[in-house]
């Protein structure tokens, strides 16, 4: 006999078991990220930069004892349920963050440990906001793991942690979906995760020579060249935004680097589902997917509104300024990316409310699914148009007609309830996180405008700033910043799921 | 480093004197003399010699307002002087932002030190022509300086390091090991 039970009654209190298998694999994703700081480490060596060498020596041998004692107080054999996995996704990002701000806050360019938090999670959730002091005069090695994380971040470092670092399991790769990579572009999620790698280490070789062949022929020398680019490349890949320099990408005065560094981008934003449709040869895939077809009618809006305002301020002289500028940072917006050519202040001074709305409709929309970027993402924006398309037609037909709706994304699927739930309540719950940062702003005496910029900005992990994220904000800022990245580039569910458990731990049957 | 700016006051056109409604008509006259003096004074630049160093914050946030006026500015050059044959690109940072500086490759030729983790860069003060958005650059912000001149010599930074940091990791690095390796012979 079937019997009808509430939802809170099902809600089971987890056990110690439970924690072990969380604090197991947290340990581990630790002792990942203390491996991975042999990277900047290497780099310190290669510059003769003890000082930093020192620190990443330092900085690695606490990450590795903090994730060495988790897994030992907590071992288990014991494989992970969707649950836990979720658990670990969300909890690993906080732990990933903490240990990573170390070698960071160690190196002077940050004014506390909340601050190198900051730098930390806005590197690993690919945003590109930054409060370090002094860019211009921060180390190679330093610099280095800045845009590193930033790499690791955008690829997803539990993934990471677990298919190179150990052997995964079954149950550990549950975790990719709670990286909000939920897509299986290959059978099996190990050969989905293969071919990203595989993707992002061609583009890697290409982009970087690309980009460093541009610096060298626009005056740089090629050692400062080399290395700008591969953190440059990193940084666009993965849609993140920071620069090694203090003036992002305007230091380089470069148009030809600014339009590599686009492209990069743009590719960083698109589904790697498509890239993989392009590499086995299906183009015409491309001209049919709902993200393509979504993307280009978006950004012909927001173009169009973020050209109006800037028009109306008459700031650029002639045509080629004017588009070059609109078009670069509405596509950095849309990919969000976060790359800028023009100073935070001249958002606010120059380009005007309008032109600043555009932007921050471009930021909210963002990218692809299973790609690098945040934010609302096409194909839950197209997959809701469709469906508004569709409820309009039915009034319009009779009632004995059956109307079928359909979406190509990869293949042709009837559009159904369950996918407009699952995208509205997604878009429902960015929507709240930017009102909720944008009320912070405001109560931290911002307009309302810049507030909801830089709110949009740190939750769509976008990156662009229009002055709000400085050095000197209020500490409580910087923490609804924190969270609005985290919470962003993991796509709430892992972190309902974890404040769902939290709840169980006081509330749940046993 | 950080090298402050002076304050907003400038190389500016001085306005046109308010008519003086019950002067003579000599003194309108003078007034008149004067004001075209004085402009011209400014306009070929000679007034910059007089004038206070803009800080960057100034030049970013009142961009609209000197747009196309002559400036003074000085800041740390950091990173690279970027060679694109007769001109050249150097960054000026005066420790709150950095703005490019578009000048005669000769006026940087005397440029040493660029501003990085082991260098303190030359110090440079250039005078010239503010674009809050620059036709010739795709739109930048940036100065066409006529004149660059090094008011303060770079020079390496000594590497401070921290001993006790050192040792600290040293023994931290070698306890992990040996823990690492206890660990898996137990298990």
């Amino acid at each position: 006999m079937l019997s009808v039970v509430e939802g809170d009654q099902m809600i089971l209190r987890p056990d110690l078991d439970d924690y072990k298998i969380i604090g197991h694999y947290l340990g581990k994703v630790v002792i990942g990220v203390g491996i991975l700081m042999l990277v900047p480490l290497a780099i310190a060596f290669g510059y003769s930069e003890t000082q930093p060498a020192i620190d990443y020596l330092f900085s690695m041998s606490i990450t590795l004892m903090l994730g060495y004692l988790l897994t030992i107080a907590c071992h288990t054999k014991e494989d992970l349920n969707t649950m836990h996995a979720m658990a670990v996704a969300s909890l690993a990002w906080l732990g990933a963050m903490f240990v990573s701000a170390m070698p960071l806050y160690l190196s002077g360019h940050y004014n506390s440990y909340l601050d190198s938090c900051f730098e930390s999670m806005s590197g690993y959730a690919t945003t590109g906001l930054t409060l370090a002091n002094n860019l211009d005069h921060m180390s190679n090695a330093h610099n280095f793991w800045r845009h590193f994380i930033m790499f690791l971040g955008g690829q997803g470092i539990v993934v990471i942690a677990l298919t190179f670092l150990f052997k995964g399991t079954a149950g550990a790769f549950k975790i990719y979906a709670g990286e909000a990579r939920d897509e299986k572009i290959l059978p099996n999620v190990i050969e989905t995760a293969r071919f990203i790698w595989l993707v992002s280490l061609v583009y890697l070789v290409i982009g970087t020579v690309a980009l460093a062949v541009s610096a060298v022929i626009g005056g740089l020398e090629p050692g400062k060249a080399m290395f700008d680019s591969i953190c440059v490349f990193m940084a666009a890949w993965d849609t993140g935004g920071f620069t090694p320099q203090s003036q992002n990408i305007l230091f380089y005065h470069n148009f030809s680097f600014e339009m590599i560094s686009l492209v990069i981008m743009f590719l960083g934003s698109i589904n790697f589902a498509l890239h993989y449709a392009a590499w086995t040869g299906n183009r015409r895939e491309l001209f049919r997917n709902i993200e393509i077809s979504t993307f280009s009618v978006s950004i012909a809006i927001v173009l169009s509104i973020t050209a109006w305002g800037v028009a109306a301020q008459k700031v650029y002289a002639n045509g080629t300024s004017f588009f070059g500028k609109t078009f670069f940072h509405l596509v950095s917006a849309h990919t969000g990316t976060g790359y800028s050519t023009i100073y935070p202040a001249q958002f606010v001074n120059e380009w005007g409310q309008l032109a600043m709305t555009g932007i921050v409709f471009a930021m909210a929309i963002g990218g692809s699914v299973c790609s690098t970027t945040g934010a609302i993402k096409l194909l839950r924006m197209g997959v809701i148009f469709k469906a508004l398309r569709q409820d309009i037609k039915k009034l319009m037909i009779p009632d004995t007609a059956v109307l079928v709706q359909t979406i190509h994304h990869i293949k042709d699927l009837i559009l159904e309830d369950k996918h407009v739930r699952s995208a509205a309540l997604i878009l429902l719950a960015y929507i709240v996180t930017y009102s909720i940062g944008t009320v912070a702003g405001m109560l931290y005496g911002y307009p309302l405008s810049e507030a909801s910029f830089e709110s949009v900005s740190a939750t769509a992990n976008v990156g662009l700033s229009c002055g709000i994220t400085i050095p000197s904000m209020p500490n409580g800022l910087k923490i609804v910043y924190i969270l609005q990245m985290w919470a962003g580039r993991l796509e709430f569910m892992a972190i309902l799921v974890l404040g769902a458990m939290i709840f169980a731990t006081f509330r749940g049957k046993r | 480093m950080r090298i402050k700016g002076q304050g907003s006051r400038v190389s500016r056109p001085a306005g046109i004197a308010g008519r003086d409604r019950q002067g003579p008509g000599w003194m309108k006259l003078g007034i008149i003399i004067f004001s075209a003096l004085i402009l011209s004074i400014a306009d070929c630049g000679l007034l910059t010699c007089w004038a206070d160093v803009f800080s960057s914050n100034d030049l970013i946030k009142d961009a609209k307002k000197w747009d196309g006026y002559k400036v003074t500015y000085r800041g740390e050059a950091v990173a690279a002087v970027m060679d694109r044959g007769a001109f050249s690109w150097v960054n000026l940072n005066d420790g709150d932002n950095a703005i490019g500086v578009w000048c005669s490759s000769k006026l940087l030729a005397k440029t040493k030190f660029l501003g990085d983790y082991k260098t303190a860069g030359d110090v440079l003060e250039v005078e010239g022509k503010f674009h809050r958005a620059c036709p010739m650059h795709g739109g930048d912000l940036d100065i066409h300086a006529y004149s660059v001149r090094i008011v303060k010599s770079g020079y390496r930074i000594p590497e401070e390091i921290d001993t006790l940091r050192a040792n600290v990791s040293a023994v931290l690095f070698l306890l992990i090991i040996a823990s690492v390796i206890i660990f898996k012979k137990r298990t």
